[in-house]
């Protein structure tokens, strides 16, 4: 837009921009500032907005704490192997969605729509129970192996637009020459959309790091931990001086790669969300 | 036999992945045997076994996670299933569902918290997204650090750490918010009155709200009876069933990151030329905003108002994470899903709660088909 | 066309195989020392029915799910407990799993719903009657003629038993006192009766007007800002002489106990916040005890006296506790003649799963687990009173806040238990209580819509 408006505006518009940074981001503020506190800082009756002697003790601590570090190795493992294959299943069925004319498209595209309007927590005991009777129960696999089979609606649903924007004319020009669906998808379809294949892989990225109620249910041992279930658990209600150095110390680590993937993907996102041609 | 847990997943990705395979070709096939029978043309058969290739995954996860534990959910429905009873399910017909209709005010009551949530929050949500989105737009400084600053309440999500830190910024004497409106009140005393209005009004409300939904209105009377607020009151967040709704609604509206980059998408997708033309014929920034950007933003905000009309209609986690121990506060916030999650899992009554997800699943339906029937009435596709 | 159909075929073949082979793995077991799964009764179709047991003694995992613990349990448990079990039962592996209190009863409901999961679970107090159904009934491995040992076993052991049968043992008395600082009260310490109460409330209260909210509240309960828990509120109750229920077992909320705790509940709340109408604010929720001192700014938290449990109140080792007297809450015996003091005691404790394989070995551990040095040692990793009468001793002893909190729950203990649907009363009272200090409902009402509510949810 314009730059050249008046001085004025400016100042409305940065000290806007300015408050709201500073209220989206105060929890983030607290974490850290708490993260640099004593254990006596921490707890002390009333409210210690920045330490006096910030101290990285709490830091030291958690990175030599091998629980630790396997909790985050796991939370790394089990994100990558989840979004690999989410990741592919979901820009097939958008494929299928967007690209092909096929009998019953409108009707299973409905039902996936719907999908988003179940309740998760209705679904959580027939689930465990499936996932009970295959062995499931103590291992990975619950939390990761259903997004294979491109769980998350609104992400297929937000690919299939982007692909849906792609000229017809290039698939009729690759089927003169003789290619079939599947090389269109992987040769041409997939190159065009890197923009909104990097927004899904962000978002889901995001909702899987963060996700706590699968992994609490499912993942059983400590050893298998993901970070929030390891945040969740260093808050124990038995304890009258709560660790809250250690606990937002741990909840500083498990943001940091979220703000990374997040900072670096922002151009992406923003230049792949199209969303006419909502008729579904 | 597979020890390692690592391994026996990457393992059974393995599988996974050829599993789908097999099974997408072999329903692929199928399709297109059924269409070659049903006579279509070679293109025709050739388009639906690309159709289900490409959709199988989708169809067959959806079959094994959803359709079947829907069913079991939809026959438990139907039963009493007390699950820590160490009993079967016997069938009860459909009391469940009587009950929950006819006779459950809790059930009425969070279906009357939930569209407050929605009627309410929803539009601050979006309101509050598109003004971020529109300061975002403006060519700043640092514009991709305010971008992120604004995303992050999304990326931290609601874990410990964060519910404490809004406990401390709720508080009502000395939390950072109140503090903030005590200041401002003091500096600018018309923003005193907007401030002490504002609390009368949103009392009156709540208040009216929690009538209906308690069947008695003597709160309203009372809030009506103390007139206007004094000069000295702030709201009360966390700590009044008057304003433990609008806790929720400030966290909505904290969390509209998502929302915003819908926006923001939305804004950037506007050809330049059009401002330009419109600045040509001597419209400013307010007309501008309203004739050119608003019309267009039109597609996103439908589909913010989709999104987040069915993500307001299943709230649970704001008020799970800010009312889990204030228990006497619950009863005025609870949502149709916290309803559902503390009649499975507090009160361990499965049957019930499976009657009150499909409930809530007929309801977000029907609103839903509801919202895709109007669109054709206010959203603009395609202008140019 | 033909190869594309025989290729389908094969696919449904080959991935049928390959679905029944991974099903087929007993569920994956943890990298840590290893532990073996007994051969699975769970699993999918292919499994063919195990034999009964042939020669050697088949290896067997007993299960032990964990809440309550801090580092310091746990080590002790794998370093002293488990090793000693494990040579006594050759062939028996101990594996505990530690969970936390986010999600247990999502967790929970999972092991109930599939008939399986670990042998041993902590609950906590109330969850005897939530669970009871599914709880084994251990008379016969802990009972008197089995365990002789049991009789030591203090009142918290009234939480462990359902239908009058024990279901596991209890691990600690977490009771609820009334903490006050003795150099802050205005007033003789501690209120003797429910008047007392209020005029000690109004006295010691102060409300900052320039903020409209609490800078001192005199009595700071279970739930400070709406001073209205239902805990609370059974605390009071109890203190009359109040019981819950009839001879018939139906609700006793139309009692006048019950009348007078409500209104007693609103008397208190509106001596400290005055009529709802004002607004006033509440104390800031700070990060550490409400009846200490800030350190830095030498000021004090804000709360003269602490109706809660140990977990609430500052660790031993703060200077403060100088000026901290505990004792119970003594009701009022002025009106009802009934009254006794009373300290709410929550006893957390380990249960047995009815679906357990392995109800006696789980029996066994409990034993060991449970002796009277280990229940010390237990508590002593956590700082609280052992359930055990004959364990209260060594840390017990040495810290005289610990002590005289063993006394007092050893006198006045009521036990957090035997409560029908607690998880439904709860939010029943929760509910009612909500509306009364809003003033949307009158004490009378209040207890009216309780005891319907309750009535009906007892059906």
């Amino acid at each position: 837009m314009r730059t050249t408006s008046p001085v004025i505006v400016r100042i409305v518009l940065y000290a806007f921009l300015i408050s709201a940074t500073i209220l989206m981001s105060f929890p983030l503020f607290w974490m850290i500032s708490s993260s640099l506190k004593t254990l006596e800082e921490a707890n002390s009756p009333g409210i210690v907005w920045v330490p006096e002697h910030p101290t990285s003790a709490a830091y030291t601590d958690i990175l030599q704490n091998s629980n630790f570090l396997r909790t985050y190795f796991n939370t790394v493992f089990y994100v990558v192997l989840a979004l690999a294959g989410t990741l592919l299943s979901v820009a097939a069925v958008a494929y299928a969605f967007s690209r092909v004319e096929w009998p019953g498209r409108n009707l299973v595209f409905f039902l996936m729509l719907s999908t988003m309007l179940i309740p998760a927590q209705a679904l959580i005991v027939p689930q465990y129970i499936f996932f009970h009777k295959l062995g499931w129960i103590g291992t990975f696999n619950p939390i990761i192996i259903p997004g294979y089979f491109a769980g998350g609606a609104a992400m297929v649903f937000l690919l299939r637009q982007a692909m849906a924007q792609i000229p017809k004319e290039l698939d009729e020009s690759a089927f003169m020459d003789g290619a079939n669906h599947i090389q269109i998808w992987w040769n041409i379809i997939l190159p065009l959309c890197k923009a909104p294949l990097a927004t899904v892989a962000t978002f889901l990225f995001v909702a899987t790091w963060n996700n706590l109620l699968g992994p609490i249910i499912y993942l059983q041992t400590v050893d298998l931990y993901t970070l929030p279930v390891f945040v969740a658990n260093l808050y124990n209600i038995n304890s009258a001086v709560q660790p809250w150095p250690t606990i937002m110390t741990a909840a500083v680590l498990t943001t940091v790669p979220l703000m990374v993937v997040f900072f670096f993907a922002q151009r992406f996102i923003l230049e792949s969300v199209v969303v006419s041609g909502l008729k579904g | 036999m597979i020890r390692n847990p690592y391994i026996n997943v990457t393992l059974v990705a393995g599988a996974t992945v050829v599993f789908i395979i097999l099974v997408s070709f072999a329903l692929a096939a199928l399709s297109r045997f059924i269409a070659k029978l049903m006579g279509a043309t070679r293109t025709k058969q050739a388009n639906t076994f690309a159709g289900y290739l490409f959709a199988a995954p989708w169809i067959v996860g959806f079959l094994i996670f959803v359709v079947v534990p829907m069913a079991f959910s939809l026959y438990w429905s139907f039963t009493d299933y007390r699950v820590t009873a160490n009993a079967a399910p016997n069938v009860i017909g459909f009391d469940n569902y009587t009950r929950l209709l006819f006779n459950d005010s809790g059930f009425r009551a969070s279906i009357v918290n939930t569209l407050f949530l929605t009627v309410v929050g929803l539009p601050v949500q979006i309101a509050v997204a598109l003004f971020l989105a529109v300061l975002l737009n403006q060519k700043t400084r640092g514009e991709r650090i305010f971008r992120m600053a604004f995303y992050l309440p999304v990326i931290l999500g609601f874990n410990t750490a964060v519910l404490l830190c809004w406990r401390l910024m709720l508080n009502t004497g000395t939390g950072i918010i109140n503090q903030l409106i005590r200041a401002l009140s003091a500096a600018f005393p018309p923003f005193g009155y907007l401030n002490r209005a504002v609390i009368f009004v949103v009392e009156i409300v709540n208040a009216f709200f929690l009538g209906i939904s308690n069947g008695k209105f003597s709160l309203l009377i009372k809030v009506w009876e103390a007139g206007f607020p004094a000069a000295n009151r702030v709201p009360l967040w966390v700590q009044s069933p008057l304003w433990s709704k609008m806790s929720v609604v400030f966290l909505m509206a904290w969390g509209c990151g998502a929302m915003m980059l819908i926006f923001l998408a939305g804004l950037n997708n506007i050809p330049k030329e059009l401002h330009e033309a419109a600045e040509v014929d001597g419209a400013n920034g307010w007309k501008r905003f309203w004739m050119v950007s608003f019309p267009l933003l039109t597609p996103y905000i439908f589909y913010n108002l989709v999104i987040g009309l069915i993500n307001s209609l299943q709230i649970f986690e704001p008020i799970y994470v800010l009312y889990r121990d204030n228990q006497p506060l619950v009863s005025s916030t609870i949502s149709m899903v916290y309803y559902l999650w503390q009649a499975s899992f507090s009160h361990f009554e499965i049957g019930y709660g499976s009657a009150i997800s499909w409930l809530i699943f007929v309801m977000i339906l029907l609103v839903t088909a509801i919202q895709f029937k109007m669109q054709d009435r206010w959203v603009t596709y395609d202008l140019y | 066309m033909k190869k594309h159909t025989i290729f389908s075929v094969l696919g449904l073949l080959v991935s049928a195989s390959l679905v029944l082979a991974a099903c087929a793995t007993p569920a994956a077991t943890t990298q840590a020392p290893a532990n073996t799964q007994p051969p699975a009764p769970t699993s999918a179709p292919a499994n063919t029915p195990v034999p009964e047991a042939t020669t050697a003694p088949e290896p067997v995992t007993l299960k032990i799910y964990l809440l309550d613990y801090t580092p310091d349990t746990i080590a002790w448990l794998k370093s002293d407990i488990n090793p000693a079990f494990e040579k006594a039962h050759p062939g028996v592996t101990v594996e505990i799993t530690e969970g936390s209190w986010t999600g247990w009863d999502t967790t929970f409901s999972g092991f109930f719903a599939a008939g399986d999961g670990p042998d041993i679970i902590n609950l906590g107090s109330e969850m005897n009657t939530l669970y009871g159904e599914s709880l084994a009934n251990m008379d016969e491995y802990l009972g008197e003629a089995a365990w002789p040992d049991i009789k030591n076993f203090g009142p918290a052991l009234e939480n462990a038993k359902y239908n009058g049968h024990l279901a596991g043992l209890p691990i600690f008395t977490a009771p609820r006192y009334v903490f006050c600082r003795t150099d802050l009260a205005k007033g003789t310490l501690p209120p003797q009766n429910f008047a007392d109460w209020i005029t000690f409330a109004k006295d010691n209260t102060v409300i900052d007007p320039a903020t409209n909210a609490l800078t001192q509240q005199a009595l700071q309960p279970v739930d400070a800002g709406s001073m209205a828990d239902w805990q609370w509120w059974l605390l009071v109750f109890y203190s009359l002489g109040g019981e819950l229920y009839k001879a018939d077992g139906s609700p006793n909320f139309d009692s006048p106990e019950a009348l007078a705790t409500t209104q007693f509940l609103l008397d208190m709340r509106q001596a400290t916040y005055g009529p709802a109408a004002d607004a006033v604010g509440a104390l800031p929720a700070g990060q550490g005890s409400p009846i200490d001192v800030n350190d830095a700014t030498s000021t004090d938290n804000g709360a003269v006296c602490l109706a809660h449990s140990g977990w609430a109140a500052p660790s031993f080792d703060r200077p403060i506790w100088d000026k901290v007297s505990i004792e119970p809450f003594y009701g009022d015996p002025a009106n009802f003649p009934n009254s006794k003091p009373v300290v709410l005691a929550f006893n957390d404790w380990l249960a047995v799963a009815d679906y357990s394989k392995h109800k006696d070995l789980a029996a066994e551990w409990l034993k060991a687990a449970f002796t009277k040095e280990a229940n010390n040692k237990w508590n002593e990793t956590m700082g609280l009173i052992p359930a055990r009468n004959d364990s209260q001793y060594g840390f017990v002893t040495e810290k005289p806040q610990l002590q005289r909190e063993a006394e007092l729950a050893s006198k006045y203990g009521v036990g957090f238990a035997g409560i029908e649907e607690s998880a439904k009363l709860s939010t029943i009272m929760q509910d009612a209580l909500g509306k009364l200090i809003t003033e949307e409902l009158t004490p009378e009402e209040v207890v009216a819509k309780i005891q319907a509510d309750y009535t009906d949810a007892l059906k």
